[in-house]
């Protein structure tokens, strides 16, 4: 019975012990490689960025990062990827049931080697790492997001920005009529290039440049976000929040034009100017603010200054804009900080560029890159005829002397107009209501009237209308084509209406069409979404 | 008699035992004491920072976070740690700062933050001043180790020309101590400008944000612009 003390006591001691052998667990850890943790790394390999640039089908990717783990020898390997819808990886319908894709193994080595066989879209590529004694697995995820695979090539013609239920779409038409794009309908052409469509609803879209001094892009601009997207592989380049030095506090892009002929890219938002010039070092983004008193009217001229043998003197601006503040033309000088303003104006001039009466209901670019400006004044609609280009700052920038005022009286509806185009190598310009599409020429022999272009069908209502040709299209029907958009509302389905025109008297005329296989005009297409911005980048 | 002591022995092992286990942790025992860590961003982890006023246009003063951190265990009571500035290492004038003679470590909290206010004066565009501040003696709180018990601050607004400034030239034009002030305080904390690190666009926007910033300072200082002896403050236009 005596003994049972020593045991007790013995007991205790050792607890107390063990008490301390715990104790020394807690500041002994073991590493993560003594722990057997699977640990990837690709620092300092030189292609470690191969999965997070787009790729296209057939393009050979090679890959092999670095495994560090305490029995290599028992790692088996599993690349595969994910297929993503709207960058998110998510459920799809089979059957009665919303499942999860499976994931596609595409190799089963530590070295990726591997001809890309995907549809495009966009994927997510991971490696797994697997100790086929212990059971232990570790991942590696090759982007944060999701990389593209997209189709190789450039389609050529004109592009259409789409409504894809909240989202936007672009689309491509070509016709054998713009001759230089082929014959071809791409529908949902970008998001069943990329997998996915654009966020927001569509609002313009503009003919840009991916950094360089060709228009080899778009800015596209939705209610939510502003995005520039090379036409090559339709890559996203860069988004709003990237497209600034300092991004603005408002978002409300309204306006943008690349002059690739001066190089400079100019975008209207909330009002004020922003530039970004390709021809100089450049990060691709756009400029603080372009200093000033003024607040910019969403006008843009297509050719400001004339770069081939300019008229000696000549006002030369890189752009022309309209202050709404002041109600007045401001010009814009090569890489300024600042906009300038034109001469005082003459006593005897025909028309103010430096106090109009009124803001312009519509500016557009007219005849010879003369500046349009549709006045409503007094109830009564006024063609206000400025020229900027190719002429000395005079003190008199009306573009026609005594007939640079003409009245639109004639004109059928025109204080309906939401839709409106031009070509800048003729008079005409055209306006659009819901319901019909007409035309104005002031050479039609002092009639000044419009003449009616297309009347809608029944439940069917214009979305946008489009004429290509600034003055250097450099093919025959450049100067000669426009389209109207219009979306049946019974059908659901959007429509083009595309014309070859004498933009002169701004009426339909087949010239060209007959030589080129395209032997109606109106040519009509259906089967689109909703359109909402037209643009040609070759003839804008 | 034999069995009492061998119960007495093994009694004595096993205080001892448990003895050396309360020696085992790592927590601090000693009596509390409080270091000084200031803000990481100025002070990159050491006991001293540098700051300059020339990047904050006409900003009085600036405030640096200093946090007072508890060696020992938390209480249930609030206790007051002591600060002094020590006056052999410290050259700027006692107006030029401000600094709380106490800080309180609230109960159940092991450390505390309290500002350091830095002041602007003329003398700092020709001089760098220091603040030498350090842990004293409290009831509550003794020194801390010698590494962290004080924090050195050293401040000016002094400017000189960058030897680049040829390269500057086409887009900010002739230089002066004015204008360059004016620069940087609206360069949103850029402290130099390069045209090997910077695109030209990037110039050039910078060339957009000073003109405008320019515009809004004449505007709000009519019939007295931003001027250099009599000389008015420009930036060219190309």
């Amino acid at each position: 019975m005596k003994n049972l003390k020593y045991i007790l006591l013995l007991f205790l001691t050792l607890a107390g012990f063990s008490a301390c052998i715990d104790d020394e667990t807690n500041t002994n850890y073991l590493s993560d490689y003594d722990a057997g943790v699977i640990v990837f790394d690709t620092t300092g390999i030189a292609n470690r960025l191969v999965l997070q640039t787009p790729m296209s089908p057939g393009d050979h990717i090679e890959f092999e990062p670095k495994v560090d783990y305490c029995h290599p020898e028992r790692l088996r390997y599993r690349w595969f990827c994910l297929s993503m819808r709207n960058g998110v990886y998510s459920p799809e319908q089979v059957g009665n049931s919303m499942v999860y894709p499976p994931a596609d193994t595409i190799a089963t080595t530590l070295k990726l080697d591997w001809i890309v066989d995907l549809d495009p879209g966009t994927y997510s590529f991971y490696l797994m790492a697997e100790d086929t004694v212990t059971g232990m697995k570790g991942f590696y995820k090759a982007q944060e997001t999701f990389v593209q695979v997209i189709t190789k090539g450039v389609q050529s013609g004109l592009y259409l920005l789409t409504e894809n239920g909240e989202n936007t779409d672009i689309e491509v038409l070509a016709s054998p009529l713009m001759m230089i794009a082929g014959d071809k309908q791409c529908k949902k052409f970008y998001s069943e290039m990329t997998g996915s469509t654009l966020s927001g609803k569509p609002k313009f879209i503009h003919g840009s440049h991916t950094g360089g001094n060709d228009k080899d892009g778009f800015l596209i601009c939705t209610d939510k976000n502003l995005y520039r997207i090379a036409r090559q592989g339709m890559v996203i380049m860069d988004e709003w929040k990237n497209m600034f030095y300092d991004t603005p506090d408002v978002f409300n892009p309204q306006m943008s034009f690349f002059d690739n002929r001066t190089k400079c890219e100019v975008l209207i938002n909330d009002d004020k100017m922003h530039v970004l010039y390709t021809n100089k070092g450049n990060d691709r983004k756009f400029s603080a603010p372009i200093a000033g008193d003024f607040e910019a009217y969403p006008y843009l001229m297509a050719q400001p200054r004339q770069t081939w043998q300019p008229a000696a003197g000549a006002i030369n601006a890189d752009q022309v804009i309209f202050d709404k503040k002041n109600k007045r033309f401001v010009p814009y000088y090569a890489y300024n900080s600042s906009i300038s303003q034109f001469k005082t104006t003459n006593g005897d001039a025909f028309l103010d560029a430096n106090k109009l009466p009124g803001v312009p209901v519509k500016i557009l670019n007219g005849y010879t890159n003369s500046t349009y400006a549709i006045m409503l004044l007094n109830g009564t609609y006024y063609l206000y005829r400025y020229n900027f280009q190719q002429r000395p700052d005079n003190g008199d920038l009306s573009a026609d002397g005594a007939n640079s005022i003409i009245n639109l009286s004639g004109c059928t509806n025109l204080a309906q107009a939401k839709y409106w185009a031009t070509c800048s190598a003729y008079p005409a310009f055209y306006y659009a209501t819901d319901k019909a599409c007409y035309s104005f020429s002031y050479t039609t022999g002092g009639a000044n009237t419009s003449n009616t272009i297309y009347e809608c069908e029944a439940n069917e209502e214009i979305t946008c209308i489009y004429a290509s040709g600034s003055a250097n299209g450099g093919f025959p029907t450049a100067q000669s084509m426009m389209w109207i958009a219009t979306w049946n509302s019974a059908t659901k389905e959007g429509k083009i209406i595309e014309y070859e025109m004498d933009h002169n008297y701004g009426v339909p005329a087949s010239n060209w069409g007959p030589m080129f296989g395209s032997l109606t005009n109106p040519t009509i297409t259906t089967g689109w979404q909703k359109i909402v911005g037209m643009t040609f980048i070759e003839v804008e | 008699m034999k069995n009492y002591i061998k119960t007495i022995l093994l009694l004595s092992l096993s205080a001892l035992v448990w003895t050396s286990c309360e020696n085992d942790g790592f927590y601090y025992q000693d009596t509390p004491r409080v270091r000084l860590v200031g803000p990481t961003i100025w002070t990159l982890e050491s006991d001293s920072l540098e700051f300059s006023f020339v990047s904050y246009g006409d900003q009085e003063s600036i405030n640096m976070d200093v946090e007072a951190c508890v060696m020992g265990t938390v209480t249930d009571y609030d206790r007051t740690a002591s600060i002094v500035v020590d006056a052999e290492k410290t050259t700027a004038d006692a107006t030029m700062y401000e600094v709380p003679n106490t800080v309180t470590i609230p109960a159940g909290s092991n450390k505390s933050t309290f500002a350091v206010t830095l002041k602007q004066n003329a003398i700092l565009n020709n001089s760098t001043v220091r603040l030498y501040i350090k842990v004293a003696d409290s009831p509550d709180f003794a020194i801390g180790n010698n590494e962290e018990n004080h924090l050195l601050f050293k401040w000016n607004n002094m400017i000189s020309k960058p030897t680049n400034w040829d390269e500057l030239y086409e887009h900010f034009g002739e230089y002066s101590e004015t204008k360059y002030r004016f620069m940087l305080s609206h360069a949103g904390g850029v402290t130099e400008f390069s045209t090997e690190t910077m695109s030209w666009s990037e110039l050039h926007n910078y060339n957009i944000i000073f003109t405008n910033a320019l515009n809004e300072y004449n505007a709000a200082h009519t019939g007295n612009p931003l001027q250099e002896n009599g000389v008015l403050i420009t930036f060219p236009q190309k």
